[in-house]
């Protein structure tokens, strides 16, 4: 009896330590393997501009995949880049932060970007963590 | 006479930027320490997301901060960072709206260092306080970098912090931002 009852506690404590280790460990969830909402990236800046409510329950925090013509880049004081998307709209881009450093795009090319959207701003739609699927 | 001698102010307003004094940029930097005293970890987050605007006439200027790109090291902390602390479903953006207030001393439109004070109001998980920081700023070329550190009660803006994880997150957060615009 006294040993199985040792068994169970032993057991028990194992699944807690190794539950605490996956938390304490677990990396941040990515979009590879998450499948996205497709959408324009100039459809998705007259969503927003259209409704911000409206298109925050749609689409914020969620994984989207956005196609576009590449109308900038610009680089982050960390060595990330940020890959900015035409819209038709100047000051309201669809700009993606690219998970990886040394992303290499072309002004003018058109590409599918995956990541999580944070939302607009006054700069334009903003997605997080992104990788380039195109 | 009279036309040309506009004409020439006009060309040196140009050149000189009075007409063109907008900078912006989307890639500013917002990184922040919540870290309680003697904690075992830290808890401090990154954000190179941040959009910016200035007006380098009036000294106006927006920062806009999306929430759920604040990068942390595990991903636990990032999780109840979005989750119950900021809300970020709820609450997506961040924002601060000021101005310079001792614009005199302040030149956009020359080379050179200065030191300001920006006054404005900060929303932080939707509730707005007005707000005082000193910051610095540097202008080289077409370029305006905008440098401030200041200290944000978390209780000031109704984030709660549980009793069982207070030995590691602390009741203030130390708020950086760097920010470096180009002219628009």
């Amino acid at each position: 009896m006294v040993k199985k009852i040792i068994l169970v506690v032993l057991v028990l404590g194992l699944i807690g330590v190794g539950t605490g280790m996956y938390f304490f460990y677990k990396k941040p969830e990515t979009v590879d393997d998450k499948k996205g909402i497709v959408v324009a990236a100039a459809a998705l800046s007259a969503a927003y501009s259209t409704s911000e409510k409206a298109a925050d329950s749609i689409y914020l925090n969620n994984v989207i995949e956005v196609t576009g013509k590449v109308g900038e880049t610009e680089q982050n004081q960390d060595g990330g880049t940020m890959v900015i998307l035409e819209t038709g709209d100047p000051m309201a881009g669809v700009q993606c932060a690219m998970r990886e450093k040394g992303v290499q795009v072309a002004k003018g090319q058109e590409v599918t970007i995956k990541g999580f959207c944070s939302g607009n701003g006054i700069t334009g739609v903003s997605l997080t963590d992104c990788i380039l699927k195109k | 006479m009279k036309k040309t001698v506009l004409t020439i102010a006009m060309m040196v307003a140009a050149a000189t930027g009075v007409f063109a004094q907008k900078y912006m940029t989307r890639t500013a930097k917002v990184s922040f320490d919540a870290t309680a005293q003697g904690s075992p970890e830290d808890i401090k987050a990154i954000n190179n997301e941040v959009s910016n605007i200035l007006d380098g006439k009036t000294g106006e200027m927006v920062f806009q901060v999306p929430v759920k790109s604040f990068k942390f090291e595990r991903a636990l902390m990032q999780e109840h960072f979005n989750e119950n602390y900021m809300e970020s479903d709820k609450y997506p953006k961040a924002e601060f709206k000021g101005a310079v207030t001792n614009l005199a001393g302040a030149d956009f439109s020359k080379d050179g260092n200065f030191e300001v004070k920006v006054t404005g109001k900060l929303t932080i998980h939707g509730v707005t306080n007005d707000v005082t920081v000193p910051g610095s700023v540097t202008v080289k070329g077409t370029s305006v970098t905008l440098k401030a550190k200041f200290v944000a009660k978390l209780i000031d803006y109704k984030i709660e912090v549980p009793g069982v994880v207070a030995d590691k997150v602390g009741k203030q957060a130390i708020i950086a931002i760097e920010s470096t615009l180009a002219q628009k």
